[in-house]
């Protein structure tokens, strides 16, 4: 998207006539980080730089008004989500082992995001199915009992599938 | 499509859709939901699958793409004219089925209708389905009936009728008038009139008003608004037209959630539609009338439902409420200043029914305080889930019953949560009140924007709670601290209470905070975020209770409650447990069965859902108690407690229930069966007090005014003035003090830590202690309220002033009386001892170490004492005949003698 080329009076649309100029800038700002965030899959912070300038706003405005908001991130995520769950249920069957193993597979640590954007690697709390523990989930989708070796191998041919 | 440059050239447009037969009842036609929910149920493919098929067989049928049609839980439903057959649970292979048998040769597809049960008939037509059968429909009047992406449907059935009675032959005013006369409630919560907020609007001083449309519904279990806007965004757009021209506004805006991303689309292709046909803009009709309508989406944020943050989040703030007034319809109240009226999707869907029929039509249905109809999202345990629209008035028990057919599985009804998580918990003895915005007020609930959500036994009422508890605390903005703080605190003790630690006086503690909650929270969020607590509390309370005294859960559903127990009678072995269990808690004993060892079971109930037998049992944690009568303190059951529960008082040997895992190990070994167990609740009421704590009972018997001469008297035989003070000071504190005023019972209790610090010789005692304990002195001799206090300060500060060097001493661990245990030690001086075994019988702490005599057994070769076994507390002295156990100063005599 080419910020410099982002026309206030357009996006703001017919109520702009009642508004200034400034209302227009800070009235556009959620609908623009929202095309960003469509376009890019998170909000860049170069991206941020231009906005800034182009709204008349600090940078720190924009990551406050941003930040509240829960849609909004500020890192690139990948296609793959893979989220380990490390609830107790799940750790004590031995989830930290498919974590390890899934961070060397992928050359990732836990919370990053391979270079080509395809995964990224998360842990979350407790998915809500100790009894398949240990469980992993692929893009909301469960895969549980990873108990064995060959079951993680199932696992990780299962998120190069996806 | 032509634009329409009058009043007369709409009306035209609507004789000609009904001259050409647009939506004529007699034409064969099928209405597909495709509303989100069918549409997650393949109701996409299904339509694709139709066209494809009616295309080949060459019928002359239409398809309709519908909104929410409401039977959600049975969908995709669809039904089909001119017959009216309501079909459900359709898949995109049965499209064949419904071409041949329906379309061609009119007849119903038979395992497609709706049927109660399997031996009951089926229902054929949408009227026989129970589940429309009491509703009757104002707002949703078209959902489900057009599509909603044409406008030409919508006109076809009669909209934008009402914007073209009021732009004919009603005034702005008049407009106003019919609505407050309507009498017609906000749909989104509180139940504000509509008429009453529009009138203030119109009234407030400004050049330019708004209209909002509060589109942001984030409650759990709630899709009233999503449904209209999906299914019929026009109805919407024309409610918003008549606010507009009743209170002469030019602006309008929609406020969308943006995890609606069908609604977001519907009605963009709705506001272009009506732009381009002329019914929004400039000089909409040719009336001089100016209006248009934007879309605003959010962000995710439920705080922005709340007015004052919705109008942030338009101006692009964070979407922080403020301060009331300014109010929303006056000057400097709305977006950018500008009056505004905000009111929920489904008060302006009413709006065109209204003026189209009047307000005495509308003043028929419903009851007399809240007239008209209410949209209601029926989730939870019922068998039809859906959406259904009432009249108000009706009861509870038609909704759950008659409309969402009873609960799942027949089981006992619990409760219904209405008002999603700022609402409340409605208990069975209200089934049969009839429902509107005051009397679900009255017991404690909120109308709320209509989520209504089924309990039943099998739910457990303290998580429910604390489940819209924890939405509320993620959601709270922080910006006022009574709900950032308070919600967060009132969590804290629902998660106790739900893990097993609940501890009395949590109930009253959450009743206290949600009440200030209540009353100090900044918007509408947080005063209504106790809601829920402090409804079931107030119809529930028994099961709290249960929770935190009997740490019991009867839906066992919270973890770390009851106790499970493995039934031997039932179970078959099948490991199954065994696998699930994450402790490795279940082991097979010797006689071949397997039971649970509660010392590892963390009760979080995999095995009890993995049992297919259901050998697994929960029940209420038994409470093991010692029978002072039997028990001869024998101590196996403490050598055999692994986690140390057994405590050993004066008295006799206690269990501490708190960390008593109740394994039963203690009751096996036990050879005179002196361990007991009760249930809980028996024992609270009636052994708590007599078995479990005698020790303390008696302590609480100690008539609380002895005199302090008595004390002086014990304290005489000390001979340290450090253990002087430090005995006077406890034994004060266990005695006479009352705890009145805090000079005496803060200070004591300072006094005696300070002074346990400096005999003991602990870390950080220094100089400085002593500087405390005199002003800890001076302070209760000034300030304390009664003699008492006064007596013992004077007592401190003259034992400090006469004897401040042998304090002084104990701080280099020296207690030259031999008295303060930390810098004492016994020795048995070899030379002078007998080895006549005396001390060996009196030691408690098992604390001399002898060797017997190889050539005599009857007598020992050596004795020492195990310094960190021994406890210096002279038994050993007063007993040994030849006074061979001397008592020796750490400190070398040198020291001692510089000094």
């Amino acid at each position: 998207m080419e910020i410099e080329a982002v026309n206030e009076n357009f996006q703001i649309g017919s109520i702009g006539s009642l508004l200034s100029g400034k209302q227009k800038k800070r009235g556009i700002l959620i609908h623009l980080l929202q095309q960003i965030q469509e376009e890019y899959g998170y909000i860049p912070e170069e991206i941020v730089k231009k906005l800034s300038s182009k709204l008349s706003l600090s940078m720190s405005e924009i990551f406050s008004v941003a930040s509240f908001y829960k849609m909004f991130r500020f890192t690139p995520r990948g296609k793959k989500l893979v989220k380990v769950c490390l609830g107790t249920a799940c750790y004590v069957r031995g989830s930290k082992k498919v974590l390890n193993t899934l961070e060397n597979e992928f050359q990732l640590k836990n919370g990053e995001t391979s270079s080509d954007l395809s995964i990224t690697l998360e842990t979350v709390g407790c998915v809500g199915c100790c009894g398949l523990a240990p469980v992993t989930t692929v893009n909301d989708e469960v895969v549980g009992d990873i108990t064995s070796t060959g079951k993680i191998e199932g696992l990780i041919k299962f998120i190069r599938k996806k | 499509m032509q634009k329409l440059k009058s009043l007369d050239d709409l009306k035209s447009l609507r004789e000609k859709l009904l001259k050409d037969g647009v939506l004529a009842p007699n034409k064969k036609r099928i209405r597909v939901c495709c509303g989100t929910a069918c549409r997650a149920n393949n109701s996409l493919k299904l339509v694709d699958k139709l066209k494809k098929d009616i295309k080949e067989s060459g019928v002359d049928a239409e398809i309709i793409t519908t909104g929410c049609q409401g039977l959600c839980q049975l969908g995709p439903v669809m039904t089909i004219q001119p017959q009216g057959y309501f079909y459900h649970k359709v898949k995109p292979e049965r499209s064949e089925d419904i071409i041949s048998f329906t379309l061609k040769g009119e007849r119903p597809v038979w395992d497609l209708l709706f049927r109660r049960s399997l031996g009951e008939k089926p229902a054929y037509f949408i009227k026989d389905v129970p589940f429309y059968r009491k509703q009757l429909r104002i707002a949703l009047r078209n959902n489900g009936r057009i599509d909603p992406e044409n406008i030409i449907h919508y006109i076809a059935v009669g909209g934008y009728r009402a914007i073209e009675k009021a732009l004919t032959v009603m005034t702005p005013q008049q407009v106003l008038d019919e609505v407050k006369r309507a009498n017609l409630r906000g749909r989104g919560g509180a139940g504000f009139p509509a008429g009453i907020k529009w009138e203030h609007t119109k009234n407030s001083s400004g050049t330019e008003k708004i209209v909002i449309a509060n589109g942001d519904e984030g409650d759990p279990g709630a899709f009233m608004d999503r449904s209209i806007m999906e299914g019929d965004p026009h109805s919407l757009l024309e409610g918003m037209m008549l606010c507009a021209y009743a209170i002469g506004a030019h602006y309008g805006i929609i406020y969308v959630r943006h995890e609606y991303p069908l609604a977001v689309k519907h009605l963009s292709t709705a506001i272009k539609q009506a732009e381009e046909i002329g019914l929004l803009g400039e000089n909409v009709l040719g009336t001089g009338f100016n209006f248009s309508i934007q879309i605003r989406e959010g962000a995710g944020a439920f705080v922005c439902g709340e007015a004052t943050a919705l109008v942030s989040s338009i101006e692009g703030e964070r979407g922080f409420p403020r301060p009331r007034p300014p109010r929303l319809s006056e000057k400097g109240g709305g977006p950018w200043g500008y009056p505004a009226n905000l009111n929920n999707i489904e008060t302006y869907a009413c709006v065109p029914a209204i003026i189209e029929k009047g307000a005495t039509w509308f003043l028929k249905t419903g009851t007399q305080n809240s007239p008209g109809t209410k949209v209601f999202a029926l989730t939870g345990k019922v068998k039809n889930t859906g959406l259904v629209e009432v009249p108000m008035g009706i009861t509870l028990r038609e909704i759950i019953y008659d409309i969402g057919g009873g609960i799942i599985g027949d089981k006992k009804f619990k409760a219904v949560q209405t008002g999603g998580p700022s609402g409340g918990c409605i208990p069975e003895k209200y089934l049969d009140l009839p429902i509107d915005f005051d009397s679900l007020t009255k017991i404690g609930s909120i109308m709320g924007s209509g989520g209504m959500v089924v309990l039943d036994e099998d739910n457990c009422i303290v998580d429910v709670a604390k489940f819209f508890l924890s939405f509320c605390q993620s959601e709270s903005c922080g910006k006022c601290y009574p709900c950032r703080v308070g919600t967060f605190q009132m969590l804290q003790i629902l998660e106790k209470i739900t893990s097993g630690n609940g501890e009395e006086g949590d109930i009253e503690r959450l009743e206290e905070l949600g009440n200030y909650i209540k009353s100090a929270s900044l918007c509408g969020l947080g005063k209504s975020a106790p809601n829920p607590v402090l409804t079931t509390i107030k119809y529930f309370r028994d099961e709290y209770e249960e929770h935190i005294k009997n740490k019991y859960c009867r839906a066992f559903v919270c973890q770390g409650l009851g106790q499970l127990h493995l039934n031997t009678d039932i179970c078959y072995q099948c490991k199954r447990c065994m696998d699930a269990c994450p402790f490795e808690a279940i082991k097979e004993s010797n006689e071949g069965f397997f039971y649970i060892d509660q010392v590892l079971c963390q009760r979080c109930k995999a095995c009890f859902s993995v049992c297919p037998l259901g050998a697994i049992e929960i029940k209420e944690q038994p409470v093991l108690y010692i029978d002072k009568e039997l028990c001869y303190f024998c101590r196996s059951c403490i050598n055999v407690c692994r986690v140390d529960a057994i405590k050993e008082t004066s008295t006799g040997f206690i269990i501490d229930s708190n960390i008593c895992k109740k394994c039963g190990d203690c009751f096996n070994v036990c050879p005179m069966g002196a361990i007991k167990y009760e249930k809980i609740g028996k024992f609270l009421k009636v052994a708590s007090a007599e078995i479990a704590y005698e020790g303390l009972k008696e302590k609480e018997q100690v008539p609380v005014d002895i005199p302090l001469d008595e004390i002086f008297h014990d304290v005489e035989k000390k001979i340290c003035p450090v253990q002087k003070s430090l005995t006077f000071i406890e034994e004060f504190i266990e005695g006479p003090m009352c705890g009145r005023c805090y000079p005496c019972s803060f200070g004591t209790e300072e006094a005696k830590l300070r002074l346990l610090r400096i005999t003991q010789k602990l870390e950080g005692a220094g100089e400085n202690d002593i500087d405390a304990l005199k002003t800890i002195a001076s302070n209760m001799i000034e300030a304390s309220f009664c003699k008492k206090g006064r007596d013992t300060g004077r007592f401190l500060s003259e034992i400090l002033s006469s004897s401040e060097e042998e304090f002084r001493l104990h701080l280099s661990g020296i207690c030259s009386n031999r008295e303060c245990i930390s810098s004492i030690s016994y020795l048995i001086n070899p030379d002078l001892c007998i080895r006549c075994g005396e001390c060996l019988k009196k030691c408690k702490f098992e604390a001399i170490m002898a060797k017997a005599s190889e050539s005599r057994p009857s007598e020992y070769t050596y004795f020492e004492i195990k310094q960190k076994a021994c406890a210096r507390c002279g038994e050993c002295v007063k007993y040994c005949p030849t006074g061979a156990i001397e008592i020796i100063s750490k400190v070398k005599e040198e020291i001692l003698a510089k000094t």
